[in-house]
This record gives structure tokens, C-alpha cells and sequence, in this order.
């Protein structure tokens, strides 16, 4: 009897279904004082509504009949909900491209500009009174200005 | 022509054989819906939706089985259905009766509505116990079957079945007293 206390009060306080069964198939199923705290078969039964006591269902099938016409019809209405579904999709997919193309077009080259311009600015060859002269650049920090020194050869 | 003989035949477009598999089983797919619903017009409801669904599903039935236990299985399934589009029904029915309160002071009433169990004790199961109670005392099926008529383990059937036995008895016991 305190055993079987003990094993209800880890019954309630551990609620895992495993820890639970086993409990069960190991004392409860076993011990006949907690078998008495069961329902048993003949009691359960009678509190069940069973099929004899139901009254025969005449409208049912013509009910189902019915249904089932209606449901071969919702079967081929199945098909527009997915095409909806594949339209969305594609047309997102193709608005995703285009955004990025666009973005990839108007969007300013994002490298430093130090890098560009001495991409863009190059001197190959300078001459000053027709002779060859030197070349100074000067490139002022953090300026887009390039000043350009030509000195004669002296 | 057993089952799986009539099941053939409407794979094969014969919805007229469907008639045959729908009158056998409608009296224990509605007894177990009401056991689990405690309504009957629910419960009627719910086996016309289990029927449809199950000749729309037939293809998917495995000719191994017991062909009861999967239409309880779609059968509980629509209950639970049923009873989530009830609860639904219900709170839209609790917000009107509260907005109408204000306006009507107290008119509108959800009396009507109000479906008893046939059997008393039973409101006091879960859905899943009332499921499983009948299938363990009408049908006389296993934990095991139970679980795979329910998608769960034979252990969580087994728990279930003793919490229910053990609340009827104690509803029983204090009914005596």
C-alpha cells in the first residue's frame, strides 16, 4: 500500500511518458490495489455510446455521394491556388533579378577613390618648350584634386 | 466481398461499391464521434467529412492494415478538427455576446448551443482519452493499436488509457457515495 503511494506520487511528478509506462507494465498493471483504482472494462463500457445504440444513418451516403461529386470538382480547382503560387514566384524571382541589375547599373563604383583615380589619371609623357620635361604629381590626402608640376630639364 | 475487394473497385472509379464500405462502418465511425464530440450533430458532421476524405485518400491505404483502424484514425482526426472549429465558434460567440452585452445588456444568450454529453462522465476525459477509452473498451484494441490508430507511441496509449480509467473511477466513486 505505501508502495504503491510512492510509486503514484512518481507518477505525478515525473510527467514523462516513458518514466510513466514504465511505471505502469512494472507496478500498476501488476498490483492489484492500483488496479482497483482503475476502471475496469465493465464499468467503462456502459458510460460509451456503442453502435447498437445508435439509429441508422439513412441520410449519410447520400450526404457522401454528394460530397464526393463536389470533391472531384475541388480536385481540378487544386490546380489554380498552385499556378497563383508558381505566378508569385516567379514573378518575385524575376523582380529580384531586375532590382539587382538595375542596382548593379546606377550604383557609383564603390572602391576608393584613390584607386580610380589613378586608374583614370595617367601621364605618359610630358614636354615643356618641346623638350622633355619632369613630372611632379602632387595628390593632395583625401582630395579628388591632382596637381601636376612640369619642370624643364636643366 | 470483403474490404480490400470493395476498396479495388473504387480505386478503380466504382463510387457506387464506396456505398457498401460507408453503410458497414457508419454506425461504429458515428459512435466513436459522438463518444469523442458528445454530440450527434457534430458527430454526423464529422463521419460525412471522415468518408469523403477517406474515398478521396483510398489510394494512400496500405492493403496490410486493418482497414477500421485507418478510418478511426481519419475519423479522430476530423473530431479534432470539429472541435478546434467549434472552440473557433465559440469565442467569436463569447465576443458578440460581450459586445452585445454592452448595447443589449445581457440579451444574447449561448444556452442554445450548449451540446451535454450523452454520458456524463465522459466531459471530463480529454479528446485523446475519450479516443482511446473506446477503442480499448468497445473495439477491445491494444496500446499498440491504439497508438497507431492515434499516430502516437503504444507507451503515451498506455498512459493516457490508465489517466482515463483512473478519473472514471473516481467520478464513478464519488457518484456512489
Amino acid at each position: 500500500m505505501f508502495r504503491c503511494k510512492i510509486i503514484n506520487f512518481f507518477f505525478i511528478i515525473f510527467p514523462l511518458k516513458i518514466w510513466q509506462d514504465f511505471l505502469l507494465r512494472h507496478h500498476i498493471q501488476k498490483c492489484m490495489v492500483c488496479q482497483n483504482k482503475m476502471a475496469s472494462l465493465d464499468e467503462t463500457k456502459p458510460l460509451l455510446i456503442q453502435e447498437s445504440e445508435i439509429e441508422k444513418l439513412e441520410v449519410l451516403w447520400p450526404a457522401v455521394r454528394a460530397g464526393l461529386s463536389e470533391g472531384k470538382r475541388k480536385e481540378r480547382l487544386f490546380f489554380r491556388p498552385r499556378l497563383g503560387w508558381a505566378v508569385g514566384v516567379v514573378g518575385f524571382l524575376v523582380a529580384l533579378i531586375a532590382g539587382i541589375w538595375l542596382y548593379s547599373i546606377f550604383t557609383p563604383d564603390r572602391r576608393p577613390s584613390k584607386e580610380i583615380l589613378i586608374e583614370r589619371f595617367q601621364i605618359n609623357y610630358i614636354r615643356v618648350e618641346n623638350k622633355p620635361a619632369r613630372a611632379y604629381i602632387f595628390w593632395p590626402h583625401d582630395s579628388k584634386m591632382i596637381i601636376v608640376w612640369a619642370e624643364k630639364n636643366i | 466481398m470483403n474490404d480490400k475487394q470493395l476498396i479495388r473497385s473504387c480505386l478503380q472509379g466504382d463510387v457506387e461499391e464506396y456505398r457498401k464500405i460507408v453503410n458497414k462502418y457508419n454506425g461504429r465511425i458515428m459512435a466513436i464521434a459522438i463518444n469523442i464530440l458528445g454530440n450527434r450533430e457534430d458527430a454526423e458532421d464529422a463521419c460525412q467529412e471522415a468518408f469523403i476524405k477517406a474515398y478521396n485518400h483510398l489510394g494512400k491505404y496500405d492493403f496490410k492494415k486493418n482497414f477500421n483502424s485507418w478510418l478511426y484514425g481519419i475519423i479522430y482526426n476530423q473530431c479534432l478538427d470539429k472541435l478546434r472549429k467549434r472552440r473557433r465558434f465559440y469565442m467569436f460567440l463569447n465576443k458578440i455576446k460581450r459586445e452585445s452585452f454592452q448595447f443589449t445588456k445581457g440579451r444574447a444568450s449561448t444556452n442554445s448551443i450548449h451540446h451535454p454529453f450523452p454520458k456524463r462522465v465522459l466531459k471530463n476525459l480529454s479528446l485523446k482519452e475519450r479516443a482511446i477509452l473506446f477503442l480499448w473498451a468497445v473495439e477491445g484494441y491494444t496500446s499498440e493499436e491504439i497508438g497507431s490508430v492515434l499516430k502516437c507511441s503504444a507507451s503515451t496509449a498506455r498512459v493516457h488509457l490508465f489517466k482515463a480509467r483512473k478519473k472514471i473511477k473516481a467520478i464513478l466513486e464519488k457518484e456512489n457515495v
